[in-house]
């Protein structure tokens, strides 16, 4: 271990918050909101201390999200009649 | 459902309320209005789930009309353990794999490579924080098509997952129901696909 993540993982402990691997672990439930509250707390903590795990949590958080503004398509109307007909001759053949 | 008379021209005059006991009641007496209501119930969400599968229209049509058969065939062996609409998505997605399965050539990655890496649980790499992009930059077509092609090179377990949380946001207990997974599994599946898409993004746009 390198000196540098020797100091920032001490530094993690003396604090008493997650390390970034923890946070990384607990992002999922930190965006639904389903942390406990200390949890979630400690992580926000954490977040406040380190850049880069403010800037890992905003990417992931938008991964998250911007699929849901993709195009949303929709079958054909005639398809969806060809459709009805269809069920409605395969269930008449089932009678 | 015994209000409902038996007749195959009776429609109700607000089928889009009635409850899935009602539909399948419905579909076992082979009421028109009931064909009509699974149709515009399930039909576009069916199409759209098989669609980020199979790519082309004409095959997700297939699939819908497959399924939709499915339920017409069985409804009235389908006994109610699981809702109707947990049996619709987990068809849906079984059929969509399968017909993915011929396609051994598909290109695949090796998606452990690009996840975040860490030293005594600090992390080894910057990350850049993309969200930050321009909003413009994610209605673009080709951000939206890299997306959907990093989407496709998820193996298939964690793509369903991750199709049926993120993109077609369906409940954690649904997406638990329709693949039959632990909610911890799910969440699993759901964050490594997040973890990959987040990385590819990162890689394509930011450096």
């Amino acid at each position: 271990m390198s000196i540098k993540h020797k100091m920032i993982r001490a530094m993690f402990g003396l604090m008493g918050l997650p390390t970034c691997e923890e946070v990384e672990q607990f992002a999922y439930d930190f965006l639904e909101g389903s942390l406990d509250s200390s949890t979630m707390k400690a992580v926000e903590r954490h977040l406040k201390a380190c850049k880069n795990c403010q800037r890992f949590i905003a990417a992931y958080r938008k991964t998250a999200a911007l699929v849901k503004t993709f195009q949303r398509p929709m079958l054909d109307p005639e398809f969806k009649e060809k459709l009805f007909e269809f069920l409605v001759q395969k269930a008449g053949e089932r009678v | 459902m015994e209000t409902l008379p038996k007749s195959r021209d009776f429609q109700p005059a607000a089928a889009s309320n009635l409850s899935e006991k009602e539909l399948i009641q419905g579909l076992r007496e082979k009421a028109d209005w009931a064909f009509r209501e699974l149709i515009s119930r399930w039909s576009d969400k069916l199409y759209r789930l098989s669609l980020r599968f199979v790519k082309r229209p004409e095959e997700a049509q297939e699939i819908v009309q497959e399924v939709l058969l499915k339920v017409v065939e069985k409804i009235d062996t389908f006994e109610g353990s699981s809702s109707l609409y947990t049996w619709l998505y987990r068809v849906t997605v079984n059929e969509s794999l399968m017909r993915l399965r011929p396609d051994k050539g598909k290109k695949t990655v090796s998606w452990e490579e690009v996840l975040p890496k860490y030293e005594s649980g600090i992390h080894l790499e910057n990350f850049s924080d993309w969200s930050k992009l321009p909003d413009e930059k994610f209605v673009e077509k080709e951000f939206q098509q890299f997306v959907q092609e990093s989407i496709e090179l998820l193996p298939d377990d964690l793509k369903t997952a991750y199709l049926l949380k993120d993109v077609e946001q369906l409940p954690e207990e649904e997406v638990c129901k329709i693949l039959e997974l632990t909610k911890p599994a799910m969440k699993n599946r759901v964050h490594r696909a997040r973890l990959f898409l987040r990385k590819r993004i990162e890689e394509r746009y930011v450096h």
